[in-house]
């Protein structure tokens, strides 16, 4: 089972957090990424994602172009806020290769959490519009880490120059 | 200050060829590799390996790309069952960004005793031809990003 942890592209300010929408710059970082993960066959069998716009918006994109077998949903929990120790014991259930569209510094702690089992802060940089592959252990319930890209990396500093 | 873990590239079986070069499939995943951290900027100070001939190859390939017109430099302390105090005092000792080609488990375990201080305390999935980026911050070490050969198509090569 693999489990991919997401943090939301780039985003516009404004006034209301939970309504805040992808920016331009963000949605050309997400369909990066994502064609990035189709042209290597990576098709998640669902993707989960947290209560605010954001984190939907860049599911959606996801979506669209990795086609999840069994769809998107909304999950709680995975907000700045989520508690880490809640959601890597809903993982430790899952039987599909799931995506989960969420952000910081929620993902970097549960990160540190599936890997360590101490959701220790500054242990994995996650920035915008990052994708962290992880795989179940055979050995107990520990999860290890398969690959970690961002846009940067594939864009490489010339893409970044053109925006 | 970044330090650059790398596992050498798929390699002969000893019996197939004692020295143990590269296979076609690893000089290609090596290439790919190269392109790929050549493309994304990615530059080093100095690359060092443990000597043997697959992990030579695997560093000159993309020594390349991340150091041009610099030759290799073999490091001791990279042996696949090494303890990682050496490779950790030289990583912090060198005032600049490092890359270092060798084997696993040593890898992994260098990963670990950087993120959490012990060799075992975490685990890190490498093949190989893979890449872990970490950089030494105020908050201690941090992981930046890991590629391996499969993430991408085999037929792909960036240039």
């Amino acid at each position: 089972m693999r489990l991919y942890l997401v943090r939301h592209g780039k985003s516009d300010f404004g006034p209301d957090d939970a309504k805040r929408e992808l920016s331009a710059r963000g949605r050309h970082d997400i369909e990066a990424v994502a064609n990035h993960l189709a042209a290597q066959d990576i098709r998640p069998e669902r993707i989960r994602y947290s209560t605010l716009t954001r984190a939907r918006q860049t599911a959606e994109i996801f979506a669209n172009v990795l086609i999840p077998r069994h769809g998107m949903q909304e999950l709680e929990g995975v907000e700045p806020w989520g508690d880490v120790g809640a959601f890597a014991a809903k993982a430790a259930a899952w039987d599909d290769s799931t995506m989960v569209c969420g952000h910081e510094p929620f993902m970097g702690a549960a990160a540190a959490y599936l890997l360590t089992g101490n959701a220790r802060a500054h242990m994995v940089l996650v920035k915008t519009g990052t994708v962290m592959a992880f795989e179940r252990s055979p050995h107990g319930p520990a999860w290890a880490m398969r690959w970690m890209i961002s846009p940067r990396l594939i864009r490489g500093p010339k893409g970044e120059d053109e925006l | 200050m970044k330090l650059y873990l790398v596992q050498h590239a798929e390699a002969k079986s000893k019996g197939e060829e004692p020295t143990r070069p590269l296979t076609d499939k690893g000089v290609g995943d090596a290439s790919n590799m190269a392109a790929f951290l050549k493309a994304a900027g990615v530059r080093v100070d100095e690359v060092a390996h443990s000597g043997k001939l697959r992990a030579d190859q695997t560093a000159r390939a993309l020594g390349r790309a991340v150091w041009p017109d610099e030759p290799v430099v073999v490091m001791e302390g990279l042996g696949p069952n090494d303890g990682t105090d050496h490779v950790l005092h030289a990583a912090q000792a060198a005032g600049g960004d490092l890359m270092v080609v060798g084997y696993m488990p040593f890898m992994a375990r260098m990963a670990a005793r950087c993120l959490t201080g012990s060799e075992d305390g975490l685990s890190v999935a490498f093949e190989p031809g893979s890449v872990l980026c970490l950089e030494r911050t105020e908050d201690g070490w941090v992981l930046h990003w890991m590629m391996r050969p499969s993430n991408w198509p085999p037929t792909e090569v960036f240039n």
